[in-house]
């Protein structure tokens, strides 16, 4: 058991925590040689989140076999809040007093000790779902187009057909529209089947694009009235960041 | 594969909406034929609202402020929402099921509930305690609710705060097991006096059938229920119905206590049951060498006795004793002693079916008499009257409470209240009774409860029937006290298990035990008092601490005392 990982700018750990923490009280992160990895459902069983983060990911990166580190993210995130996006990230695992240490270092070095926790790992299983519907759009698009929908409802659909993108949302206070066409900019790629629309909880989409950062490109697979993956990329070689969430009825 | 939680909870909510007896009974009995043996006993404790048998005394220590956290996590309402849910029905159950019929988010997973899971889960929560305890069981009961069905939702927050309100209740039970088991309920009955737990006697039922019952004996260190005795008034009916001679025993009024002696292990339980080893450490130390036996179960009467006068101390004084702070003082204080009448188990061997006289010669030979400390309690085997009186006047002089009378040849009937032993008081009339509702009072009593309207039991429904409003013999410092007793206690709704007419001005859940005095019992018109009986003049005596609402007086037996008192009335006018 021994593990230490470096990350040269602490920008991404610092979005990934952000994201996951808000979703997800406590996780295990499995690491070896490969990297490393978490799988974690919200208490209320609506939302699971895939961490999977390469050993490349890191500038310096040891680990002993399997480690498994068992994290109480709230913390994890308010620790991580007080590293500027450019400063370099050190984790080391204490076995001696099973803590994480996490040294910050920019213009001068601080140090915090998190103690590790003990986490039950459920085995949990991803839904495999044959979607009908697939396509690759700038962050950014869906960023916004959760704060113009926040305007009426607490809720959002999305749908797609063969050639654009909506987000609709309707409450009291009017409704809202947002339309992404295949030919405008941000559409990365469209592949869709059939004429698709789920709804969702806008607080939990929000949670899960505090992950991305405007420019970076997500992947949205969507059905009827099934759960949404979003898929985020984190730059060449480092990994990726799946989120899982599972849709409202749509009210009678 | 264990039986789906489920089908328990469609039992369940068939239980709850038929107010017969027999419908109640048949949905059991093919509820436990469903059930396989390895379930059998979570599905007895969970359909009785309970994770744990009642003798157990873990307790998952969940609020309703707690569980209404559960809910809010589980349905995604939020605490205010559920407040006022909460305050339309004043059931957690109904709130959970109507807010997750109501629910649009949809989960990612459901792992169906079986029994053995649920049943699993809550038998944890007891254990975790300290720091952070508090989150942990919040998160088992919503990680149960998250794989719920509502309906399977409102069975699992009634069980976490101990109430299932299907009107299943121990009684019940036996005829049900019987039945579905092909068993005679004779045996499933006497198989539950000595567990106390119809979930192992089932689970036993179903396993081995009647010949594991007819196995089943007093089990060292597990409480079991003691053997009671019938009111009657006069020496003459006595012993008219012990067939002209009987035994006879000084009736001491202190605490009835069960010691369990498993070699140098000594444990005293109360007739409900409760463990009260820890109070009566200076008792505890005494039994090690005064039973002289590896291991028995023997039953006596704990008193407190006056230093000075050598009289008995009022039963209240020795309810003092029991505590769990300041014990060593209290030993000087308060000494106890403990009388001993009867013997239940001596060494491994199961001594109830022996008759009355054999098991008291054995008791004689088994304990060790400690001055002060232990004895066996004074007795005479008599039929004459003269002679009788007298020691009935010895037993007074002393201080004591009048005489018990025992059937020379009675088997102890553990629980049972019968004509087998009796109790003979020179007093006047009381009954116990639970109290179930109070009214404010005027002037002087303004502000603080005026009167109560209290019920005796009715053992084939086991509901709550009323039969009096007192107010008398309380004084004023009682009057405030009780007040103040009474106001943390009042239920929101009428609980469902009183049965009443009148409509005092608050109501309480049935767990306080009144000892109250009266002059005559009357016919009382059902839309009055629905015992149909009614107490001329009726005073408040005392709290029955030592008692527990389950054993109040019956219906049926004060319908016995109506008898009697009539018959009495007829014998004096034709005098």
């Amino acid at each position: 058991m021994a593990f230490r990982a470096v990350m040269s700018e602490a920008r991404t750990m610092k979005s990934l925590a952000e994201a996951i923490s808000n979703l997800i009280d406590e996780g295990a992160l499995r690491a070896t040689k490969e990297g490393i990895k978490m799988r974690a459902v919200d208490p209320a069983h609506v939302a699971m989140v895939i961490l999977d983060l390469s050993s490349k990911a890191f500038e310096e990166y040891e680990v002993d076999g399997e480690t498994v580190l068992g994290i109480d993210l709230e913390k994890f995130n308010t620790i991580l809040r007080r590293a500027g996006p450019n400063e370099r990230l050190e984790m080391k695992l204490d076995e001696g007093t099973n803590r994480l240490k996490i040294t910050v270092r920019g213009i001068s070095t601080r140090s915090f000790n998190l103690p590790l926790i003990e986490v039950s790992e459920e085995e949990l299983r991803v839904p495999q779902i044959d979607y009908p519907a697939q396509l690759k759009i700038d962050a950014g698009v869906i960023r916004e187009g959760l704060k113009d929908a926040e305007t009426v409802s607490d809720h959002v659909a999305l749908e797609v057909d063969k050639n654009t993108f909506y987000m609709r949302a309707s409450g009291d206070a009017g409704d809202v529209e947002v339309k992404l066409g295949k030919d405008d900019e941000a559409m990365v790629e469209l592949n869709v089947k059939e004429t698709v629309k789920s709804l969702f909880s806008i607080e939990y989409l929000d949670d899960m694009m505090k992950a991305s950062l405007a420019t970076d490109v997500v992947l949205i697979s969507l059905g009827n009235n099934l759960p949404v993956l979003l898929e985020l990329k984190l730059g060449a070689e480092v990994g990726k960041i799946v989120f899982l969430l599972a849709p409202r009825i749509e009210t009678a | 594969m264990s039986l789906m939680f489920s089908k328990l909870a469609d039992y369940m909510e068939k239980l709850e909406k038929t107010p017969s007896y027999l419908e109640k009974t048949q949905l059991i009995v093919s509820l436990l034929k469903e059930t396989s043996p390895e379930d059998t006993n979570s599905v007895v404790l969970l359909l009785l609202g309970r994770v744990y048998p009642a003798y157990v005394s873990l307790e998952l220590g969940m609020g309703v402020q707690l569980v209404k956290r559960a809910v809010a996590s589980a349905t995604g309402y939020d605490m205010n929402v559920i407040d006022k849910e909460f305050a339309k029905t004043g059931d957690l159950g109904v709130v959970v099921q109507k807010l997750l019929e109501k629910k649009r988010q949809v989960t990612l997973f459901r792992k169906p509930l079986t029994v053995k899971r649920v049943h699993e889960i809550l038998a944890k929560i007891p254990e975790m305690t300290g720091a952070g305890s508090q989150d942990l069981r919040i998160n088992s009961v919503i990680g149960l609710l998250n794989d719920a069905d509502p309906l399977e939702a409102r069975f699992i927050v009634r069980t976490v705060l101990g109430e299932s309100r299907t009107g299943v209740a121990e009684g019940r039970l036996r005829d049900a097991i019987a039945e579905a088991f092909n068993v005679p309920p004779e045996l499933v009955e006497q198989a539950y006096t000595y567990l106390n737990d119809h979930g192992e006697v089932a689970k036993i039922a179903a396993e081995e059938g009647a010949k594991g019952l007819e196995k089943v004996g007093p089990i060292i260190g597990r409480p079991l229920n003691v053997m009671l005795a019938q009111r009657v008034d006069t020496i003459d009916e006595i012993l008219e119905r012990m067939g002209g001679k009987a035994a006879w025993e000084w009736k001491l009024d202190g605490m009835r206590i069960l010691v369990h002696k498993d070699n140098e292990k000594i444990k005293l339980f109360t007739r409900r049951q409760e463990d009260v080893t820890s109070s009566f450490p200076d008792l505890v130390e005494a039994q090690k060498t005064a039973i002289k036996a590896k291991t028995a179960i023997v039953d006596g009467e704990m008193i407190a006795t006056d230093s000075i006068t050598g009289k008995p101390m009022p039963f209240q004084e020795v309810l003092k004793r029991r505590r769990k702070y300041e014990i060593k003082e209290k030993i000087t204080e308060i000494p106890v002693s403990i009388q001993f009448f009867d013997i239940l188990l001596l060494n491994n061997k199961n001594l109830m079916g022996e008759p009355y006289l054999k098991r008291r010669q054995i008791l004689e030979n088994t304990i060790k008499p400690i001055p002060d400390k232990v004895s066996v309690v004074k007795q005479l085997v008599s039929g004459n009257k003269k002679e009788i009186e007298k020691f009935m006047k010895e037993s007074l002089k002393a201080g004591h409470e009048g005489l018990l009378v025992k059937e020379l040849n009675s088997v102890y009937r553990a629980g049972r209240r019968e004509f087998l032993w009796l109790k003979f008081k020179p007093e006047v009339e009381t009954i116990d009774v639970a109290v179930v509702g109070a009214w404010y009072g005027k002037g002087k009593r303004a502000g603080t409860f005026g009167s109560y309207l209290v019920a005796v039991r009715n053992e084939e429904d086991e509901k709550f029937y009323t039969i009096t409003k007192v107010g008398s013999g309380l004084t004023d410092e009682q009057l405030e006290e009780f007040t103040k007793m009474f106001k943390e206690i009042i239920a929101k709704t009428k609980p469902e298990e009183i049965v009443a007419e009148l409509e005092p001005n608050v109501w309480f859940k049935p767990n306080v035990v009144w000892e109250i005095v009266y002059e005559e019992i009357q016919p009382s018109p059902h839309e009055k008092h629905t015992s149909s009986f009614g107490l001329r003049f009726p005073r408040f005596v005392k709290i029955r601490e030592d008692k527990n609402v389950n054993q109040v007086n019956t219906v049926e037996e004060v319908r016995y005392l109506y008898e009697k008192q009539e018959k009495r009335k007829g014998k004096a006018m034709k005098n």
